[in-house]
Order: C-alpha cells, then structure tokens, then sequence
C-alpha cells in the first residue's frame, strides 16, 4: 500500500468527489422530503376514517410507491437511464445521478412520513376535529407538530440511504465518493483510497445521526 | 308551562359498524332529549355504547338510522364547511384529555382559536381569559408534558369553551384523574354550567360523578337506553338491573374505603 499515491489521489480527487454526493445527496433528500411528504399526505388522509377515506385513491398511490420501493435501488437505476437521457441528455453525471436518486427517495419517504403521521394519537386528532377546524389546519397544526420528531428521525434515515444508493450511481460514473472509492479503490487497488473513503463515511454517518437526533430531541416535549 | 325546545334531541339513533362480516349494534333505537342549561349524564358500564352515542351528538359518529336536532335544527346530515360552524359551538373533552403535546397550552387553547377564523391579535387576551377561568393563569408557554393530569383537563376544558359553545360533550372526563382531582374538575364544571349557561352532557361509568353533579340522567346498557330521569330519583328507586348494579359498585367502593380507613384507625367498622 502506497500512502504517497493514496495521499495524491485524495488530494486531486476527494473535494470534487465530495461536492458530487453532496450535491446528489441533497436534491435527492429536498425532493424526496416535499413530494414524498405530499403523497404520505394523500395516502393517509384517504385511509382515514375521520378524513377523506378513499379506498381507490390510497390503492393506486400505494401501489405505485410500493412498487418503485421493491425494486433495488441498481435495477431501478438502470431502468431509469433512458428516461433520464430523455430530461437531460446525459445521464453519466452529477445532475444525472440526483435525478435518480430522488426517483427513489420519493416513495421512500413517503411511506416513513405516513408512518409518523398514522402513529399520532388518534384522540388527539378526534379532538382536532371536535374544534371544527379545516383539514388543512389539523395538519399543519396538531398532526404536524406531534409527528415532528419522528419525521426527522425519518429525514435522517433517509440521507443515511440516500449517501449509501449515491455509491451505486458511481458505477455508472456519476460521480461522488462512492464512484472514487470504487474507481481507485476497487479498479486501480488503491486499497489506501479505499480505507480513507470507508472512515469518511463512518464519520459521516455519525455525525448525520448524532444531529439528526439532537434536533428530534429538541422539538420533543 | 310548556317546556321550552331541547337544545339536544336524539331521535331514534342507531349506529352500526361493519367489523368484517359481522355488523356490531353500538348504539340500539336511542332517544334523548337535553334540555338547555341543564347537565345530563349518561350512565352504564364499559362498552354499553356510551361513546358512540355522545360522538353522534357532534357527528363524530355519523348515525346510522336517526336524526340528530341541535337547537331545533337537522344537523344529521351536515358535511364540510357546515358541520365545521356546528362543531364550534360543541366543545368536546376526553379522559385522555388529547392535546398536542409537542405545543404549549396557548398554541393549544388558540389551536380552536384558529379553527373559528379569530384574527391572531384576538386570539391572546381571549387565552388569558380562558386560562383565568379554569385557573392556569401562568401556564400559558408550558407544555403538557409539565403538567399534572387534572392541569391537562383544565387546559382540554378551556380549550373545548374557546368559542364560547352552548354545549359541552364530556367523555369520561374525570375517570384517568383521581378523586380529589375530580372534585376540582366538577366544579369546574359546575360553575361553567351555572355562570356560562353550557349545557353539559356527561358519560361516565363513574356514579360519584353523577352523584355529584348532573341535573337528570340516563342509564345505558348494551346500546339501549334503559331508564333515566332526575338523578335523585333514578338513584333512590332504581328499576333496572343495570342499574342497581351500578349503584352497588358505587357503593361498595365507598364499603371498602370505609373497611380500609376503621382498619387503619382501629375503630369498629
């Protein structure tokens, strides 16, 4: 193991690298958090006796989300190229990359912010009701708020995952510290670049879960 | 003299639910009246249907056969925006006193604020006032999870008045808190009837409650209502035996609270 070589891969590669996950990472997670909170939206108020129930509606949606959910993230991936080559032209990229990711994070989230949302107190939402108030304010105001903490736990596992799938996307060469880690690591045997790249992310992950945390606990009361 | 318009008639309510196959009768051919200034209790064992029946009041349990009449109107069939307006003017507590745990009592108490479309400026002196009526005067940034049961009930009640409703639906309200507690809850709720007007109706399985405060009630057993009338009356000549099961339980309660405290004195029982 050559710790010059590793040095110099890092030093000309890591910070473009980084950029890369960084990028895909958070427009898959802004993505996966607004559209996938929309649909969980959907999904609950029609299997809600009190709301809309909608047996039809919530079968569809939860249909698609389930669907999309079963397939691997690299089978997913390569199923989408085409699709992606049709947005941007090029799929090999960054840009590329993100739009997959966020395919994925969609239904992803959507079902772990319907989680939070059916896991609040039923009561409490009876008592939401028994005020009169619209829906869109029982939402905002009491559901919300109560689901707060489990729904950034669940933000936090989603980045989590979102920063794992971002390795595969750099098989096909969009990118990121996954693809770096794969290209020196794996294809060259840098296994110095390998070891570097592994201990990022362990840090990473930590440092994510340990503030992911902080910030659940803080809007707890 | 003739009796002035109930404010609440039930006029023979049923409600059915759909558990699979099987179809559950909660609440069998019920009819009531409740007269208005007036606090009525409903009565009976768990599972007699005496949730169900309160919720049909505010429609949160739409009836299956029946009619509800709201200070003369059919409500029965009200949706949307209308049956929002009618569920301002029904405050509704709970025994697990449901509110939002991760707000303060303000943002709670202007959580029905908001509901009835009052301007943000107005909502603050109408929460003081509300929290001096139940007697919370500074707890208003406190959350709930720093407050004692009673405390939570109180907030739940001022809440459940915020928009000054001429009735107030209590479920089970005092059966999580302990007796003294429930005395200051009573009275609470006395006084709301007798200085407000609120006409209250009350489900318990508790008879100390209905002992306590309510003007007439009604005793409910496997969906039915099966007697009911001033609640001195029904107590001192009960006909059902639902009934006198009730009372029995009351009073052996107080049998052995008796047994237990000549124990701990030493006194004859």
């Amino acid at each position: 193991m050559n710790w010059q070589s590793t040095l110099e891969i890092l030093q000309d590669n890591l910070g473009k690298a980084l950029a890369d996950t960084f990028f895909m990472v958070s427009i898959a997670t802004v993505v996966g958090v607004v559209f996938g909170t929309l649909l969980a939206i959907a999904l609950f108020l029609t299997q809600h006796h009190l709301f809309s129930p909608n047996a039809a509606v919530n079968n569809v949606v939860g249909f698609i989300v389930n669907a999309i959910r079963s397939m691997p993230f690299l089978i997913l991936l390569v199923v989408l190229i085409p699709l992606i080559q049709l947005i941007i032209g090029d799929p090999y990229t960054p840009l590329g990359g993100a739009i997959a990711l966020s395919i994925a994070a969609i239904p992803f989230f959507a079902r772990i912010a319907e989680n939070s949302f059916t896991e609040v107190d039923s009561g409490l939402i009876e008592a939401a009701i028994a005020t009169g108030a619209p829906t869109r304010q029982i939402l905002c105001d009491a559901i919300f708020p109560q689901a707060l903490p489990s729904f950034i736990r669940g933000i936090v596992l989603t980045i989590i995952s979102l920063l794992g799938y971002s390795a595969m996307v750099g098989t096909i060469g969009a990118g990121g510290i996954g693809d770096m880690a794969i290209q020196f690591g794996y294809n060259r045997y840098e296994t110095g670049v390998l070891i570097a790249i592994v201990v990022l992310l362990v840090v990473l992950v930590q440092a994510i879960q340990w503030i992911g945390d902080l910030i659940a606990r803080a809007v707890t009361h | 003299m003739e009796q002035p318009a109930p404010i609440i008639e039930l006029r023979d309510i049923c409600v059915r639910f759909q558990d699979g196959k099987r179809t559950v009768d909660a609440v069998k051919h019920v009819s009531l009246n409740v007269r208005k200034g007036e606090i009525f209790g409903i009565v009976g064992f768990s599972g007699a249907g005496k949730s169900t029946l309160v919720r049909t009041i505010n429609l949160l349990e739409r009836p299956s056969e029946g009619r509800v009449i709201i200070s003369g109107r059919d409500v029965t069939d009200l949706r949307g925006k209308q049956l929002r307006e009618l569920r301002r003017d029904i405050g509704m507590i709970f025994q697990g006193f449901n509110l939002i745990g991760n707000a303060t009592v303000a943002r709670n108490i202007a959580f029905a604020l908001k509901a009835a479309g009052v301007p943000k400026q107005a909502r603050e002196p109408r929460i003081r006032e509300l929290l001096a009526l139940v007697g919370l005067e500074d707890k208003a940034d406190v959350y709930p999870s720093q407050l004692s049961g009673g405390q939570k009930q109180r907030v739940s009640i001022a809440r459940a008045l915020a928009n000054n409703p001429q009735i107030l639906l209590c479920d089970e309200a005092t059966s999580a808190l302990d007796l003294e507690t429930t005395e200051g809850i009573l009275s609470l709720l006395r006084r709301v009837n007798r200085e407000l007007g609120v006409t209250v109706v009350f489900i318990t399985h508790q008879l100390e409650v209905a002992q306590r405060i309510f003007d007439r009630v009604a005793v409910m057993e496997s969906g039915r209502i099966v007697e009911h009338g001033p609640t001195f009356d029904v107590f001192r000549n009960p006909q059902e035996t639902v009934t006198r099961g009730l009372i029995e339980q009351f009073l052996l309660s107080y049998r052995n609270v008796g047994a237990l405290l000549s124990e701990e004195t030493g006194e004859a029982a």
